[in-house]
């Protein structure tokens, strides 16, 4: 992310750019833990010491290491006796997965659909918008507990109910940018010069924009982990032995009076990734912000 | 007799008006059949007040927008319907300089990129030197890896000049195209559009609600009032004997460079004052 962010900060001028380029403590703090995340869900079968299935039964519940419990098991074991730590990584690496790849198809889906409304307008954009208002108005939990239920579960329906999660707001954010483009701004002026739609549209319209929608995708990233647990939780989403956070979560809850260990730290990365891509997010979305940054100009 | 560059004749534009449940909505009339024709390699000033219509009509001669009824045509042929492919080569032709440079620019591009743009969207070989050239032309010679907002409005605006040549188009279209700058920077860009129509022999259709910065550079005026053009002729003949009393009033309200100046202009007031000293 901080790298994504250098060429802007490199077109200010020299005067400003000296107080811009140092990232806030915080926001170092969330893009290391992002970093460690991104770390292990990549290499999680070479860093978890255990498999996430794999059972001992005679180890079964024994607290963390660190609380007088087997040496062997740092942040302890579960009912099944398998590995917190282990399964914690195979967990994030299973929900940044869902999360990334719905993040993806919801900002592919309703940017393009934004630019299709934009660009023909009538009842090409009517209908469009209807289905943002359709989206918008329905409680998604419900669309996805409906879809889930009916068609049965499996990893793939899983990955489309995601993605199908917070792409209307993409579409709104785009289709309002590029009308604003076309009607009176660079868009409309290059259009006169004879350019072809989709050239500028690739070419000016979406660069422009792209901020926003950065932005817009470090705000919707943690909703689809939260969705993603909550699904998980209720045992519609990833289904055992495969572990996610969210399952986790509702696999611990059963213990979580005598053994809270096997769901604290489920529950702590959730809380921890959310927050940080939040933040990031937040302050993303102040730095790239164009009427910001000219008024520090 | 030749073919004008643009020729319009009775050409309306209405827009649907705001009606109410009682009232039928009335259409507004923008422009209101006019004809005015803009011969090759002149300047043609169209001046008026804030919703006169002048924009429209010059959006309208530039074949940016469709007249709602009315003949617009370029060298004797109509515009494409707007959109299609042939209308984008026809883009070629005629260009527009907007009254906001800083909208007019994509602001994530560098200048050059800018110029050379619609050279390459023309299928035109454009090398680093013709760019270069074009931005010494405008006198922006070594800025062209600038990007939009390292520049002053004065300096954009030339830039967009720039592109706009980049086409060598027979018609410039300037709607307010100085109306937004200092009026120092006012004369530096109204002289080098005279000097680019010395060396290229484009025409101009130059809209302004500012008569000083019309008379400045036009060969003909046409005045406009409430969608329809009320007075046309040499620039120097309107300015000396205007016929309609909306244009004389127009001009009543010019500033004059001085007082002397002003009481040449009109006559009666003077004598008396001079009395009085």
């Amino acid at each position: 992310m901080s790298q994504a962010t250098a060429p802007a900060v490199s077109d200010a001028p020299a005067k400003t750019s000296h107080r811009r380029r140092r990232l806030p403590v915080v926001m170092a703090l969330c893009v290391a833990w992002l970093a460690l995340a991104f770390i292990l869900a990549v290499g999680a079968d070479w860093i978890a010491p255990y498999g996430y299935a794999e059972q001992s039964l005679l180890h079964r519940l024994k607290p963390p290491s660190f609380l007088g419990g087997d040496p062997a098991y740092f942040l302890g074991t579960d009912g099944l006796g398998r590995d917190v730590l282990s399964r914690l990584i195979f967990a994030m690496r299973t929900s940044i997965l869902i999360a990334f790849c719905g993040t993806l198809i919801g900002s592919a889906v309703g940017t393009f659909l934004g630019f299709v409304a934009a660009h023909f307008r009538g009842w090409v954009e009517e209908a469009i918008m209807l289905m943002i208002d359709f989206q918008a108005s329905m409680p998604f939990l419900i669309i996805a507990l409906a879809i889930l239920a009916f068609f049965g579960n499996s990893f793939e329906l899983f990955l489309f109910v995601v993605g199908f999660y917070g792409w209307e707001v993409y579409a709104r954010l785009t289709r309002g940018l590029v009308l604003q483009a076309n009607a009176q701004g660079y868009a409309f002026a290059i259009r006169t010069l004879g350019v072809h739609p989709m050239r500028i549209y690739i070419r000016h319209v979406l660069p422009n924009i792209l901020s926003v929608l950065v932005v817009q995708v470090t705000l919707n990233f943690p909703e689809l982990i939260l969705l993603e647990t909550s699904l998980s939780f209720l045992g519609l989403g990833v289904q055992p032995p495969q572990t996610s956070l969210g399952l986790m979560l509702g696999e611990g809850r059963n213990y979580i009076s005598t053994a809270w260990w096997m769901a604290i730290p489920a529950g702590m990365a959730i809380f921890v990734t959310t927050l940080s891509v939040s933040l990031l997010g937040d302050w993303l979305r102040d730095r790239l912000d164009p009427t910001l940054r000219s008024a520090e100009q | 007799m030749t073919v004008a560059a643009i020729e319009l004749r009775d050409v309306s534009r209405h827009y649907r008006g705001k009606g109410s449940w009682f009232l039928k909505a009335e259409p507004v009339r923008a422009v209101d059949g006019v004809d005015i024709a803009l011969n090759e390699g002149e300047t043609l000033g169209i001046v008026g007040e804030s919703g006169s219509g002048k924009s429209t009509l010059g959006r309208i001669a530039a074949g940016i927008e469709a007249p709602s009824s009315g003949h617009v045509s370029f060298r004797g042929a109509p515009y494409a319907p707007i959109g299609s492919a042939l209308w984008r080569r026809q883009r070629r032709n005629v260009q527009v300089v907007f009254q906001n440079p800083s909208q007019a620019l994509d602001p994530r591009l560098s200048i050059a990129a800018q110029i050379r743009q619609p050279m390459t969207a023309h299928g035109i070989e454009a090398g680093d030197d013709t760019v270069a050239e074009m931005l010494a032309r405008v006198g922006l010679a070594g800025l062209g890896n600038r990007f939009p907002h390292q520049l002053s409005g004065g300096q954009l605006q030339r830039a967009v000049i720039a592109r706009a040549l980049a086409l060598s188009p027979d018609v410039i279209v300037c709607d307010e195209a100085v109306s937004a700058l200092d009026v120092s920077v006012q004369a530096q860009i109204l002289n080098l559009l005279q000097d680019l129509q010395a060396e290229f022999g484009v025409a101009y259709l130059f809209i302004s609600h500012d008569l000083g910065v019309v008379r400045h550079v036009s060969h003909r005026i046409a005045v406009m009032r409430h969608g329809r053009i009320v007075e046309t002729g040499p620039a120097a003949v309107v300015f000396a004997q205007p016929q309609d009393h909306y244009t004389r009033s127009l001009i009543a309200a010019l500033p004059a460079a001085s007082p002397a100046a002003r009481r040449a202009r009109d006559g009666r007031q003077s004598a008396s004052l001079s009395k009085v000293r």
